[in-house]
C-alpha cells in the first residue's frame, strides 16, 4: 500500500465567497482511510461552506479535492456521491409519507430502473438499521411514524447503505438519543476498520473526544490546525478556534466608550419564568433591567433563536414571559400584545422578514407606525417624512430620495429603515436579531452608536448576535445558549473571546488573561 | 432571489441603455405603455371604422368598460393582497338571478333584494377569504370550489332557468344612452368613476389599503411589523365578492333579465383587465391601471366586432396581450433584482 491510497480525502487550498463575505479562505485538510476525523470551529468559521463544496452543493472559487487519490469532478451532488462522498445533516431529511426502505434508498434508483433488487435493497436496509437501532423497524412504515431519533437513523443509514468512501456526519448527532448514538459509534468503529472515512463534524467536545483519530480546526475560513486526539484539550482548541490573530471587523480599541452598565437599581422591564425552549430542554428564567444590553450566543440553533422569538411572540410550550411595568405585569403571548407593552423587534431575515421589497423607504418605514400619520382617516405622507426625517439623520442613513424603493439602499441603509421603523413605536425594550448580518462597516458602526444612546436613556436592548466579537465588544452580559437551554451567563469582566467561545461548545476556560483580554479600555 | 447580498454593481445591468432605463423608471411609477396603447387603438378604431368617434361608439365603450372595470375592482385588490379571484364570474350571475328573482318573480322590493344580494357576496367572500387564509388552501382552488358551489345552488334554487326580470330603473342605470341627473352621461360610467376615485383613495391613503400593500408584498414582514393579516386578506376577498355581486346588480339592467351564465365572461376578462393594466400579483400596481386595463379591452372588442371578427379572435388577442405585458414586467423584475 502506498502512502497515496491511504488518503481517502485531500482538500487543498478550498476558497469560497458569497458576495462580499468570504466564507471559506483557505482550506485544506487530509483525511486518511480508516480514520474518524473531528473538524471544530465556531459559527461562521467555514464548516457547512467546506461540507456543501464536498457534498457538490457549491463549487469552489478555488481550490480543489480529491477523494482516494482522484480529483473529483464538480458536477453537483450527484457527482461527489459517485466519487464516494455521503454527507448526513443536523436536519433530519426524510420523506415523511414514504416508507423506511424507500427512506433509505431515496435516489438509488433510476426513473424507470431498478439497479438494485428490491430483495437486496431490503436485507441491506434491514442490516444497517439494526445495527443502529438494535432491532430494525418495519421497513414499511411511513417513516413519519418513527421518532426524530429513529428518523434521522433512517437519514444516516441511507449514506451507510451506499457503502461510502468518505462519510460526513454535519452535527448528524444532534437529532439521536443517546443509545442510537452509541450504536451508530460502534459501527463507526466497525466501517473504519474496514477503511471508511469519517469527517466528523460536531459542536460537543464529549462526542468528539469519544471517536475522533485527529481533530482539525477551521478559523475565519481558514484551516488553522489539525491535531491527535490526545493533544486535543479544550484549552487548545479554543485557542485555536479563537485565535489571538482573529479577522475582525472591529479595530482593537473601538469598544464603545460607556460601559458602565445599567444602575444597580434599575428597574426590571422583562421577566421570564420557566421558558422551555424544546420540550426536554431545562426551562430558562431571565430578568431583563432597563438600559442594559444582553447579548444571545451560542452555536446556531442551539435555542438562542427561539428564545428571543419568544419574548416577542409569547412562550410557544412552557413557561411564560412578562413586561414589567410599574402598574404590574403583562403576560407577553402575542406580537400585538408584546408591541402594545413597548416591545419592538427587528427579525433576523432581512428580506424575508422586514423588507417590503417594491415599496418605498417611506412606506417601509412607517409601516409599523400607520396611526401616528392618520389625520381624518387618511394617511399624510407629509406626517411620516416629518417623523422620518428625525431617524434618517440619526441613524446616517444614505439614500436618494424617500419615495425610491427600498431596494435601491444597500444592505446596511435597509437595514437602519427597518432599525428606524421599530424606534419610531419608541420602545422600551428593543430586540434585535443578528442585526448586522451582511451590514458594512459603516453601518454596524451607526448602528453600535444608536445602541449606546438608546441604553443610555434607559432602553434595555436584548441583542442576538453570530459575531463573537460584537457580544465583547457591546454587551454588559451575554447568555450563552446551548442543546435548547440557557447554559452560562458571562458578565463584563469574564467575558473574553476564549471564554465564550469555550461557553458555545459547554467548557470553560479558566484564563489568566481574562482581564487584560477584555477590551475593557475606557481610553 | 437565492443570493442574499444585493450588492450595488453598476457594471452589470442595463446600465449601458440609459434611455431604456429612464422609460422603465416612468413605467415603474406611470402605466405609460397602457396609456399609448389605449391612444393607439383608439386612432387606429377612428382611421378605420366609420362613425368610431360617435358619443354613441363611445358610451357604448365606457358602458362596457365600466361593467369590466368594476368586475375588475376586486380583483385587483385580491391580486395586491397577493391572492386571485376565480370566483367573481359566479358572483356577478349570482347577484344578477337574484335581483331578477326576488324582484322580478318573487314580487320584493329592491331594497330588500339588494340586500340579500350583498349578504351572499359578504358571506361568499368570507367563505373565500377564511379558508384560503386559515387553511392555507391554495386560493385558486378554494374560489373555483366556492365558484363552482355557487352557481350550482343558484341554478337549484331556480329549478334550472331564470325566469325574473330586471327592474325597469335598473335597466336606466347602464343603458348607453342613460343620463345623470341631466346630464347626458350614462349613470354606470359616472358611478365607476366614483367607485374608482374611492378605491384610488383608499389604496393610497388610507390603513386598509396600506395594509393590503404590506400583505402583498411581504406577509411575514407585514405580520412582524403589527398588519392584522389576517384580517387584511379576508376583507380583500369580502370586498371583491361583494364588488363582484354589485356588477351583476348591474348587469340585470343591461341585460333586462336573469341569466345564470351573464358572469361568465368575466372569469378572465375581471383578471385580464388587472394584468392588462400592469398590476402584479403582491402589492405592485393600484386600481388606475386596472381602469385603463378595463378600457383597453372594451376598445379592442368594439374595434373587433366592429370588424365582424368572432369571439374566438377576441380571446386571442386578450391572451396575446396578457402575455406580452406579463413578458414586459418579468423582465422590469429581473432588471430590478440585478441593481
Amino acid at each position: 500500500m502506498s502512502e497515496q491510497s491511504q488518503v481517502a480525502l485531500e482538500v487543498t487550498g478550498l476558497a469560497k465567497s458569497f458576495g462580499a463575505t468570504r466564507a471559506l479562505r483557505s482550506c485544506s485538510l487530509r483525511l486518511l482511510a480508516g480514520e474518524v476525523h473531528a473538524l471544530m470551529g465556531e459559527n461562521g468559521s467555514g464548516k457547512s461552506t467546506l461540507v456543501k463544496i464536498l457534498t457538490g452543493v457549491h463549487a469552489p472559487d478555488s481550490g480543489g479535492y480529491r477523494v482516494g487519490g482522484r480529483a473529483v469532478r464538480l458536477g453537483g451532488p450527484a457527482a461527489a456521491i459517485a466519487a464516494g462522498v455521503m454527507a448526513v445533516y443536523q436536519e433530519v431529511l426524510v420523506v415523511g409519507p414514504r416508507s423506511v426502505l424507500e427512506n433509505v434508498w431515496l435516489g438509488a434508483d433510476g426513473v424507470f430502473r431498478r439497479k438494485i433488487s428490491e430483495a437486496d435493497k431490503r436485507a441491506r436496509a434491514a442490516a444497517v438499521l439494526g445495527e443502529l437501532l438494535g432491532e430494525a423497524p418495519d421497513l414499511d412504515t411511513p417513516v413519519e411514524q418513527l421518532s426524530l431519533s429513529d428518523r434521522q437513523a433512517c437519514g444516516i443509514a441511507r449514506a451507510l447503505v451506499r457503502e461510502p468512501r468518505v462519510l460526513i456526519l454535519d452535527e448528524a448527532t444532534s437529532a439521536l438519543d443517546v443509545a442510537t448514538r452509541d450504536r451508530l459509534f460502534e459501527a463507526l468503529a466497525r466501517r473504519r476498520s474496514a477503511g471508511m472515512a469519517v469527517l466528523f463534524v460536531s459542536h460537543r467536545m464529549d462526542e468528539v473526544d469519544a471517536i475522533s483519530d485527529r481533530v482539525s480546526v477551521l478559523r475565519s475560513g481558514e484551516s488553522v490546525a489539525t491535531l491527535e486526539a490526545a493533544d486535543a484539550t479544550t484549552a487548545e482548541l479554543v485557542r485555536l478556534m479563537t485565535g489571538a490573530e482573529h479577522l475582525t471587523d472591529i479595530p482593537e480599541g473601538g469598544a464603545p466608550a460607556h460601559r458602565s452598565g445599567p444602575a444597580a437599581d434599575a428597574p426590571v422591564l422583562l421577566r421570564v419564568r420557566g421558558l422551555r425552549l424544546r420540550p426536554d430542554a431545562d426551562p430558562v428564567d431571565f430578568e431583563l433591567r432597563a438600559g442594559e444590553t444582553v447579548g444571545l450566543a451560542g452555536l446556531e440553533g442551539h435555542g438562542q433563536d427561539a428564545f428571543i422569538n419568544a419574548l416577542w411572540h409569547g412562550p410557544a410550550g412552557a413557561g411564560s414571559v412578562a413586561r414589567v411595568e410599574v402598574g404590574g405585569e403583562t403576560e407577553i403571548r402575542s406580537e400585538q400584545r408584546a408591541a402594545a407593552a413597548g416591545i419592538g423587534y427587528v427579525p433576523r431575515d432581512r428580506r424575508g422578514e422586514a423588507l417590503f421589497g417594491t415599496l418605498s423607504i417611506r412606506e417601509n418605514f412607517s409601516a409599523a407606525t400607520q396611526d401616528k400619520d392618520t389625520r381624518f382617516g387618511l394617511l399624510s405622507r407629509a406626517s411620516a417624512l416629518g417623523r422620518f426625517a428625525e431617524y434618517r439623520s440619526g441613524l446616517k442613513v444614505r439614500m436618494g430620495r424617500e419615495s425610491d424603493p427600498i431596494t435601491t439602499l444597500s444592505g446596511g441603509n435597509q437595514q437602519k429603515v427597518v432599525i428606524a421603523r421599530w424606534l419610531a413605536r419608541r420602545p422600551d425594550v428593543l430586540l434585535l436579531n443578528d442585526p448586522t448580518r451582511g451590514v458594512d462597516i459603516g453601518a454596524k458602526r451607526d448602528i453600535y452608536a444608536l445602541l449606546d444612546e438608546l441604553t443610555a436613556r434607559g432602553v434595555a436592548v436584548v441583542m442576538l448576535s453570530t459575531e463573537v466579537d460584537e457580544h465583547i465588544e457591546l454587551m454588559d452580559r451575554v447568555l450563552v445558549f446551548r442543546e435548547g437551554s440557557h447554559s452560562t451567563t458571562l458578565d463584563r469582566p469574564s467575558l473574553t473571546r476564549q471564554s465564550l467561545v469555550a461557553a458555545f461548545f459547554g467548557r470553560t476556560v479558566t484564563s489568566s488573561v481574562a482581564g487584560s483580554a477584555s477590551p475593557d479600555g475606557d481610553s | 432571489m437565492t443570493t442574499d447580498t444585493a450588492v450595488a454593481d453598476p457594471t452589470t445591468g442595463e446600465g449601458g441603455v440609459p434611455l431604456l432605463h429612464t422609460l422603465n423608471e416612468w413605467q415603474r411609477r406611470v402605466p405609460l405603455l397602457q396609456l399609448l396603447a389605449l391612444a393607439a387603438l383608439y386612432v387606429y378604431g377612428l382611421s378605420t371604422i366609420e362613425g368610431f368617434g360617435s358619443q354613441r361608439v363611445l358610451y357604448a365603450i365606457l358602458v362596457n368598460a365600466s361593467l369590466l372595470g368594476l368586475a375588475g375592482a376586486g380583483q385587483t385588490i385580491v391580486v395586491l393582497v397577493g391572492g386571485i379571484d376565480f370566483s367573481i364570474a359566479a358572483f356577478i350571475s349570482a347577484g344578477n338571478v337574484i335581483i331578477a328573482e326576488l324582484c322580478g318573480t318573487d314580487h320584493w322590493s329592491t331594497g330588500a333584494a339588494v340586500a340579500v344580494a350583498l349578504a351572499v357576496g359578504v358571506l361568499g367572500g368570507l367563505v373565500n377569504g377564511v379558508l384560503s387564509y386559515r387553511f392555507k388552501v391554495e386560493p385558486l382552488i378554494v374560489t373555483l370550489g366556492v365558484s363552482a358551489l355557487l352557481s350550482g345552488l343558484v341554478l337549484k334554487w331556480i329549478n334550472g332557468s331564470a325566469t325574473g326580470v330586471a327592474p325597469a330603473w335598473l335597466g336606466t342605470l347602464t343603458a348607453a344612452n342613460g343620463t345623470t341627473f341631466g346630464i347626458g352621461i350614462p349613470p354606470v360610467v359616472v358611478i365607476w368613476a366614483v367607485v374608482a376615485i374611492v378605491i384610488g383613495l383608499v389604496l393610497t391613503r388610507t390603513r386598509a389599503g396600506r395594509n393590503l400593500y404590506l400583505t402583498g408584498v411581504n406577509q411575514s414582514a407585514a405580520r412582524l411589523a403589527l398588519v392584522r393579516v389576517n384580517r387584511t386578506w379576508i376583507y380583500a376577498y369580502v370586498a371583491s365578492a361583494v364588488l363582484a355581486t354589485c356588477v351583476g346588480i348591474l348587469l340585470a339592467g343591461y341585460s333586462g333579465s336573469g341569466n345564470v351564465t351573464i358572469g361568465d365572461p368575466y372569469l378572465f376578462q375581471s383578471l385580464a383587465a388587472v394584468i392588462v393594466g400592469g398590476t402584479m400579483f403582491g402589492g405592485r400596481g393600484d386600481y388606475w391601471r386596472t381602469v385603463l386595463g378595463a378600457l383597453v379591452l372594451s376598445v379592442v372588442a368594439l374595434l373587433l366586432s366592429a370588424n365582424q371578427l368572432s369571439s374566438a379572435a377576441q380571446d386571442m388577442i386578450t391572451g396575446g396581450l396578457i402575455l406580452v405585458v406579463v413578458g414586459l414586467y418579468g423582465r422590469e423584475r429581473r432588471l430590478r433584482d440585478r441593481i
